[in-house]
């Protein structure tokens, strides 16, 4: 079977679909939540909260609970707790999250070490796998990436002058801490609802790689952050598709991808340089 | 007849900790001074101004803003610390749109016609679409400016503007504050370490060591604080050969 013929055979499966669809909502999540982060420095959230999640699936599994929605309260708490240290001069926020991660890690593994060790369930928590997307979490994915688009859309100014200058923004009566707050919570649920598609230890690239690319086209901030969208809806498009035809693990498969996309401009824009 | 009062500033002292920042501070800001605040690294400078915009709470005392509190704010640091933001000098300035506008999600065509305006204004209408990254730091600190001017505010801090800038271009800028404050009657405090260049500019010292050491003229500054570090280090041309020694 040809690589065209497998592809068009990939859209008779119900199960492609909804990873599609998951996969879409996730990569428009992730897109604009990390182009903030990444503008605020704040990028190694989403490293630490992708541990946190794996830690947090492994105990729903233990438990016999639905993975994703016991996810989500611990990630989300995580995220608040991981941004206020970060904020905390005292501590070194990086640290902070290198020692979160390694924790959750550690405390995941020994879970399921205690009982019977990785199946294939759980290695697909971890890495993404596109046949094990139920109905359930397209819905889930779907209304929650809706609703981080309008808390996107709706604060899209405050957000950009809290990024850009936050000192600036609270003296023009932004509410600074609250608005890192809901930006923190919106984080967690971004890195649950792509669990199913990229994989607990794979979001945080999600999260990282399109503003990265996005951010070597010399745009202003709306065109930055649309660009970092479509290159995010892009990859996992192309990522999924690539899963399915070479059978990989779809999170692996979605940000190799975006490490290949982020090189190759990034070598064409250093020969570029040299040239002038 | 003086000038009216912008904002009363009553024995306040700010702590870190326990570290006292600032103490027993006492002074008005009367509209249209132009107010050079000086004092050595540490010396408090930049809380006095976080405490003027409320981002510093204080310890005691207490300021009181005469017509309400409407300040635009130059600070040390912003989003181009990284050369690498993507903002346009458009979106920066319209920023400043933000307290007036609440959380709006976007700017009417009337906002939009007022950023267009301020940029104008400052020579820059051609640069709008231009990423603030790739423009000089003289270009970048007008853009800063243009950011606060379009909120009208009646006084404008500054905390250090220009001292990422070369000679030429910190001419340049103070030049652009001296006539907002002549034309506009707008008032301005800058942040300095460096005496010498604002001594054309400014009408009014306040040198500041966690005290209030002088408020007042700057040629009565240079004749009444001549042996303090700051006269001796940055040796303004008021102060003749001989007479600082």
């Amino acid at each position: 079977m040809s690589t065209i013929e497998l592809l068009l055979r990939a859209f008779e499966y119900g199960f492609m679909w909804r990873a599609l669809i998951v996969g879409i909502a996730v990569a428009i999540s992730s897109a604009t939540i990390g182009s903030f982060l990444v503008l605020k420095k704040y990028a190694m959230i989403g490293h630490g909260l992708s541990h946190v999640a794996f830690a947090a699936v492994a105990i729903a599994i233990v438990l016999n609970q639905a993975p994703l929605f016991f996810s989500l309260p611990i990630v989300t708490l995580a995220s608040i707790v991981v941004l206020r240290i970060n904020q905390n001069a005292r501590i070194h926020g990086d640290a902070a999250i290198g020692l979160m991660a390694a924790t959750a890690m550690a405390l995941g593994t020994t879970l399921v070490s205690t009982s019977g060790g990785f199946n294939i369930d759980l290695y697909s928590y971890l890495f993404g796998s596109i046949l094990t997307i139920r109905s359930i979490d397209v819905v889930f994915a779907t209304v929650f990436s809706v609703v981080v688009i309008g808390f996107v859309l709706l604060n899209f100014n405050t957000l950009f002058s809290l990024t850009f200058d936050e000192s600036f923004a609270k003296i023009s009566g932004v509410n600074a801490n609250r608005m890192n707050t809901w930006l923190a919570v919106f984080t967690g649920i971004t890195v649950v609802i792509g669990i199913r598609a990229i994989g607990t230890l794979l979001i945080s690239a999600l999260i990282i790689f399109p503003a990265i690319i996005a951010l070597q086209f010399n745009r202003g901030f709306k065109g930055t952050l649309i660009l970092a969208v479509i290159v995010s809806i892009f990859t996992v498009i192309g990522g999924l598709l690539l899963s399915f035809i070479l059978d990989y693990p779809s999170g692996s498969s979605i940000v190799l991808l975006n490490s290949a996309i982020f090189f190759i401009i990034y070598l064409m824009r250093t020969a570029l340089k040299l040239q002038t | 007849m003086s000038n009216p009062t912008l904002v009363n500033v009553e024995d306040i002292s700010v702590k870190y900790g326990q570290h006292l920042a600032l103490s027993h501070i006492h002074f008005d800001i009367n509209q249209g001074d132009f107010i050079a605040l000086i004092g050595v690294n540490g010396s408090g400078k930049s809380t006095l101004a976080k405490s003027l915009l409320g981002l510093k709470r204080i310890a005691s005392g207490r300021i009181t803003w005469v017509n309400g509190q409407n300040v635009g704010y130059l600070p040390q640091h912003t989003g181009l610390d990284n050369r690498h933001f993507p903002a346009t000098v458009f979106e920066v300035v319209a920023t400043g749109l933000l307290k007036e506008k609440g959380r709006t999600p976007w700017f009417t065509k009337d906002d939009r016609k007022r950023v267009k305006k301020m940029l104008k204004l400052f020579g820059m209408q051609d640069m709008s679409n231009t990423r603030i990254g790739n423009l000089s730091g003289g270009q970048q600190q007008r853009v800063l400016l243009a950011r606060s001017m379009v909120m009208n505010p009646d006084l404008l801090i500054l905390d250090e503007p220009t001292s990422a800038l070369d000679q030429n271009a910190r001419e340049k800028f103070l030049k652009v504050l001296k006539k907002l404050n002549a034309e506009q009657n707008l008032t301005i405090m800058l942040i300095t370490h460096d005496v010498a260049s604002i001594e054309d500019y400014a009408n009014r010292v306040l040198y500041l060591d966690k005290h209030l050491l002088f408020d007042g003229s700057f040629k009565k500054f240079c004749e009444t604080q001549p042996f303090s570090p700051f006269i001796h280090t940055h040796k303004p041309r008021y102060v003749k050969e001989g007479e600082n020694k």
